[in-house]
């Protein structure tokens, strides 16, 4: 495979003007990922630990094998917004529990009792679809109050999905574990229901439909905690527990020799000899523009993350904005389609035949988004763009082989779903901190209302407030602005993650040993058409 | 038969044993073990003579059975059924085909009767005759006869008269302080130090007592006590043609427990006058016993630089190896010429003396502990090659040690050019010396070596009792040292996991949100350390030991050593693994024993802390036991019938029945409390 031979030049000044403005942006974004470690105020912290309980972080440290990569899913879920604080009251992430991959869910207990958000609701479903379609198993370490509920209303309908899928894996043969450090109470209490396996730690395992101030309401019943719910009752009694756990340490013990048992030895991959890039990661920073008006040729970030920056490219000299074709990364084959400039109809078309061509040959795709969207005009649309679009999007949806998706850049219009955005439910999807999102750029928003606004005023016959409408401009562009940048996205579940671009490898190493999991085939139906 | 040792007249030549006149020795039985046996072998080799070895069934897997030629078993574990086993030992040699026996030191080196049993089989063996043996088995007579021929011996009472009286005048002449001993005794029962007349009759009483419950005998001798005094002895020499020479000296004052564990050519005491007389007197003990082969005349030298006879050890001493060093003789191939009858050309005025050797002897012993001897399997065993380093090992990587034999396992030689030289040497070779997976003494000899006492030479055998009461090695708590084995013990662990880990492509420890670094906790020689550490890249960590940060980078880890950078300082070392134990080798602190705790520790369920519940609903159809028993593990309690089955409770620990809340033909539900048995420690 052809090296990719980068053009980069590190002392130019427009390299490291770039350079200096991403590492602010990588700054911003470690700070963020730093606060979203938190699991509650000093003293419950405290209490927690004297009386000898983990943190859910702690828990998960644990549970992972020694040296175990742990790729943090959704960490900055919910920032900014009005529910518990970044990340929710959940911490989910995949690891490697006995020599398997698994995805892992812990309640922080020491927030809010680990009572569950909006956020950490949404968070928890998609763990749970990641854990479906990677048919990965999911260990919970649960310790939760149960549904805010002031939040209830948000929360309830679309609650009971965690508990439809965990049946739904186990029906599949995807087994769930949970460990029950703590309150597993009304709903929650059919987390620890439903696992194949369950494990309570002694003396801590509060598990029951409604708690004793509730009973005492429904049915005058006085019955304290521990006999209405706790790990020994439903041990003994219930059989609610499999496992009695003497304390969280056992418990752990426990899922893992659990695991150790039903956790099938993955299979081996066939997979070629992995070889670092031969460019350093450090200068993807220099070179993934941090204004995304400027462009940037998409090679290079190419070069800085497949083995031995190595590319195969694609028809290289056809639908040039669109840049197609095969790589390796960490020894996995993989289809690149990253954008290098307006997606025009050549360009969708490519993208297109790529799509198919993956499918035919089940390789698994990686989509590099850094798209203002499609080209406009009159000349454009009488080529018929629309239509090429629409090709490319039909070949997105249909395609079956796992697509991992990173914004790089520019996320608008339609070139997101083009690019398979989340609608299209690639496996994963990544953004990088100076990326944006939406339907259009905040100028080109602001740009059309104007237009909009000055062409109703003439058709009204009065006269555009050019005062007013200048405050509007400015009102409707940092409102676009702000609601389009990655922090937004990712605080809405838009993404899995903003990551640090220097990372993208270490990610996609995670992330395709995770689709690797399955069966990779592509679709069926249909050849391949020349576009 | 030979004639009968006369101890006036000048003792009969003997002739050369066996067959004399055939000369010489093709085949040699070592009716010996471990280091000696292979030192033996490797002049035979020289020589093209062949070797064979006798061995126990302890000794099985040996290395001086591999070493042989051929090898015999003689079964036994215990050396008095294996090595000490004259009718075994001359079977193997006839078995063998051998022509002669070489017994190395201890089992029957010195025994007089085996001496004339290989004789009566027409079996060389080389060493002294029968004779010689037997006149110095004793210590009484063999300071008669030293008396008698003039040699200074160490001036005492050993009469019938086991008066006070006597006693008293006796002590007088010789000149407090003196020493009591039991005249049957040994092992330091009976022995007492007086320091003038007035504690004599008390100090006699009280021995005669110990004597006598000891030995079943209470009679007493006297002797000078030394209180500072040296250990020389000369290494002898004789043929059959009255021949007799000294091969100079070795000072054997570092002992411990009286036995010696530093030996040295010169003597740093020695004048060359002293030296010459006493070399004199050796000369002159072995003419007085004319006495054949290597035998070694032992000296005690007090600060007056007088000196005493104390015994003649008739046979090649375990520290000979320093006179080799310093002469360039091989000793044991003298002796096996001689013993065919060759006249021994070499004498000391014919070799040069060059350098200075020192022998260090290393023990399986607990130098912390009394030093009790250590039993265990060497799981690594490495000696450095150092040009002027001589090993005489008994053991290699495998070796297992234990309790049946002498837990001197190797010796260590340096030579040097001059003491200090030699010394330096040593220091460095046992340093680098690595011996994982059993207790040594090899950091004790370092200290000692070190010690300022030892360097200039003015050490007596009260050395280690004076300086190394309750000796505490040093290095085991120094803080550096201890965390570079920390840090060692976490590489060496990773890299463990890291060889077998699934998904050996993903990012080691890598995380996207990094929360805490990774955790081990190590006990380290007693010392618990936890050590924190997170992986960065290119096999580099960060490793936090309590308030220490350090950088470790880990260049290479198989099968015996790790070679790892600790903050910028290069270094390897060697490791070993037992089942639960990780031993690493520090270049400047020795072995380290390392347990690395669980990460998830045993707990105590609490299902076992005495309440028996019923199992299921069912009649009590018996109570086995009753309130106040003591009940061991698995002893059954009662016996439920339930669905026609009956099941018995049993004890799922030790303890003590505390109460039984149900009575014989009662009907209980499942869950019930049967009864509570307390552990007896609560």
């Amino acid at each position: 495979m052809p090296l990719i031979k980068t053009k980069i030049n590190r002392n130019s000044e427009s390299f490291q003007k770039n350079y200096l403005m991403m590492k602010e942006k990588t700054a911003e974004l470690e700070q963020t990922m730093q606060k979203s470690l938190f699991q509650g105020e000093e003293k419950y912290l405290e209490r927690n630990k004297k009386s000898g309980k983990l943190t859910a972080r702690e828990r998960i440290e644990l549970l992972l094998d020694q040296d175990s990569p742990f790729l943090e899913l959704l960490p900055l879920a919910g920032i900014g917004g009005e529910g518990f604080g970044i990340g929710g009251t959940l911490v989910g992430g995949i690891g490697i529990v006995t020599g398997r991959l698994c995805t892992i869910t812990a309640n922080i207990g020491t927030i809010k009792g680990g009572s569950i958000d909006y956020t950490t609701l949404q968070k928890n479903l998609r763990i749970n679809e990641i854990a479906l379609e990677n048919e990965l198993p999911l260990i919970n370490l649960v310790e939760s109050a149960g549904a805010n509920l002031p939040d209830q209303a948000k929360i309830f309908n679309y609650g009971g999905t965690a508990f439809r899928e965990i049946t739904r894996r186990s029906q599949k043969g995807i087994p769930t574990i949970s460990i029950v450090f703590g309150n597993s109470t009304a709903g929650g209490a059919y987390v620890p229901g439903m696992s194949d396996y369950t494990i309570m730690i002694k003396n801590q395992a509060k598990v029951f439909l409604a708690g004793p101030p509730l009973v005492k309401m429904a049915t005058n019943e006085i019955v304290d905690d521990e006999a209405l719910g706790g790990a020994d009752m439903h041990s003994r009694i219930s059989g609610v527990s499999d496992y009695i756990a003497n304390d969280e340490q056992d418990g752990i013990r426990i899922a893992r020799d659990i695991m150790a048992f039903i956790g099938v030895a993955a299979k081996e991959k066939s997979r070629q000899n992995t070889v670092e890039p031969v460019y350093d990661p450090e200068e993807i920073l220099g070179l993934v523009s941090a204004d995304i008006r400027i462009p940037f040729d998409a090679r290079e970030l190419i070069a800085r993350i497949t083995d031995g920056s190595e590319f195969s490219e694609f028809k290289p000299n056809y639908g040039t904005t669109l840049i197609t074709g095969y790589a390796v990364i960490n020894g996995y084959r993989i289809g690149i389609i990253a954008n290098n400039g307006v997606l025009f109809s050549e360009a969708a078309n490519k993208g297109t035949q790529f799509i198919q061509l993956c499918n035919q040959n089940n390789t698994p795709l990686l989509f590099l988004q850094n798209i203002t969207g499609f080209m406009v005009g009159r000349k454009y649309e009488e080529e018929g763009i629309i239509k090429h679009g629409a090709n490319m999007i039909n070949a997105v949806s249909n395609s079956t082989v796992p697509a991992i998706t990173i914004i790089i850049g520019a996320s608008y219009g339609a070139g997101n779903y083009a690019m398979c955005g989340r609608a299209f439910k690639p496996r994963f999807l990544f953004s990088y901190p100076n990326s944006k999102i939406a339907v259009m750029g905040p100028e080109q928003l602001a740009g059309v209302m104007e237009i909009i606004q000055r062409e109703a005023a003439q058709k009204a016959g009065v006269s555009y407030d050019e005062e007013k409408g200048t405050f509007i401009k400015h009102k409707i562009t940092s409102e676009a602005d702000k609601q389009s940048n990655a922090y937004f996205a990712t605080s809405q579940l838009w993404d899995d993650g903003v990551i640090d671009p220097r990372e993208t490898r270490n990610y996609l190493k995670l992330c395709l040993e995770v689709i690797h999991n399955t069966d990779i085939k592509g679709a069926e139906g249909y050849g391949v058409f020349r576009m | 038969m030979k004639n009968k040792l006369q101890i006036k007249n000048e003792l009969p030549t003997p002739s050369p044993a066996g067959r004399a006149g055939e000369g010489s020795i093709r085949k040699i039985l070592i009716a010996n073990r471990g280091e000696i046996a292979i030192r033996v072998m490797k002049t035979c080799r020289e020589m093209g003579i062949t070797a064979v070895a006798v061995f126990s069934d302890a000794d099985k897997d040996a290395l001086f059975v591999k070493h042989a030629d051929e090898a015999i078993a003689i079964g036994g574990m215990h050396a008095s059924d294996s090595y000490l086993d004259q009718e075994k030992i001359i079977n193997a040699a006839k078995l063998s085909g051998a022509d002669s026996i070489h017994p190395g030191y201890g089992f029957l080196s010195e025994n007089a009767s085996f001496v004339k049993k290989c004789t009566e089989a027409d079996l060389i063996f080389i060493g002294p005759s029968a004779e010689a043996v037997e006149a110095m088995g004793s210590k009484s007579r063999s300071k008669e006869i030293m008396q008698q021929a003039g040699i200074p011996i160490v001036p005492g009472y050993n009469g019938l008269d086991q008066s006070i009286e006597i006693f008293t005048a006796e002590s007088k002449k010789i000149g407090f302080p003196v020493l009591i001993k039991a005249a049957a005794g040994g092992g330091g029962k009976g022995m007492r130090i007086v320091n003038d007349s007035s504690e004599l009759p008390a100090a006699l009483e009280a021995a005669r007592r110990e004597a006598q419950n000891s030995f079943g005998v209470g009679t007493l001798l006297i002797e000078k006590y030394f209180e500072s005094a040296k250990h020389i002895e000369f290494q002898i020499f004789g043929d059959h043609y009255k021949n007799y020479t000294h091969f100079f000296e070795r000072e054997c004052s570092v002992q411990r427990r009286y036995q010696k564990i530093i030996e040295e050519s010169p003597s740093p005491s020695l004048t060359p006058e002293l030296r010459q007389q006493m070399g004199k007197t050796a000369v002159a003990v072995a003419a007085s016993i004319n006495y054949t082969n290597a035998g070694t005349v032992e000296f005690i030298l007090d600060a007056e630089n007088n000196f005493y006879f104390l015994e003649v050890n008739a046979r090649l001493q375990v520290e000979h190896p320093v006179t080799e060093e310093t002469t360039g003789l091989d000793l044991v191939r003298l002796q096996i010429e001689t013993a065919q009858g060759m006249p021994l050309k070499v004498n000391f005025q014919n070799i040069t003396r060059q350098g200075h050797a020192i022998e260090c002897r290393i023990y399986a012993e607990d130098s912390e502990n009394n030093f009790f001897p250590a039993t265990g399997t060497i799981l690594f065993w490495n000696e450095p090659a150092i040009n002027g380093i001589r090993y005489d090992s008994g053991v290699c990587s495998g070796s297992k040690i234990d309790i049946y034999y002498d837990p001197m396992i190797s010796k260590i030689i340096a030579k040097g050019a001059t003491r200090d030289e030699a010394i330096q040497k040593m220091q460095y070779a046992l340093e680098k010396f690595v011996i994982l997976g059993l207790t040594t003494n090899k950091n004790f000899l370092l200290d000692i070596l070190k010690h300022p006492s030892f360097n200039d030479g003015m050490f007596t055998t009260h050395f280690i009792n004076k300086y190394f009461q309750n000796y505490k090695d040093s290095k085991k708590s120094d803080a550096a040292i201890i965390n570079e084995i920390a840090v060692v013990s976490v590489l060496s662990e990773w890299s463990e996991r890291n060889s077998q880990r699934n998904f050996k492509h993903l990012p080691n420890g890598w995380r996207n949100n990094f929360y805490q670094k990774n955790a081990g906790t190590f006990d380290i020689e007693g010392s618990i350390i936890k050590a924190a550490y997170r992986y960065k890249n290119n096999n580099c960590f960060d490793i936090t030991i309590g308030d220490e940060s350090l950088t470790a980078e880990l260049v290479s880890h198989e099968n015996s050593s790790i070679t790892c950078i600790i903050n910028g300082s290069r270094k390897t070392f060697a490791s070993a693994k037992s089942k639960e134990e990780l031993f690493i080798h520090h270049p400047a602190g020795g072995s380290f024993k390392v347990k690395s705790a669980s990460r998830f520790p045993e707990t105590v369920s609490d299902e076992k802390s005495g309440g028996y519940k019923a199992p299921m609903p069912g009649e009590i159809v018996k109570l086995l036991v009753k309130t106040g028993d003591k009940v061991c593990c698995g002893k059954g309690l009662l016996i439920i019938n339930s669905m026609k089955m009956e099941t018995t409770i049993e004890a799922y620990a030790d303890g003590i029945v505390e109460e039984i809340f149900i009575t014989e033909k009662s009907f209980v539900e499942a869950n019930t409390i049967l009864l509570k048995i307390t552990n007896e420690e609560n």
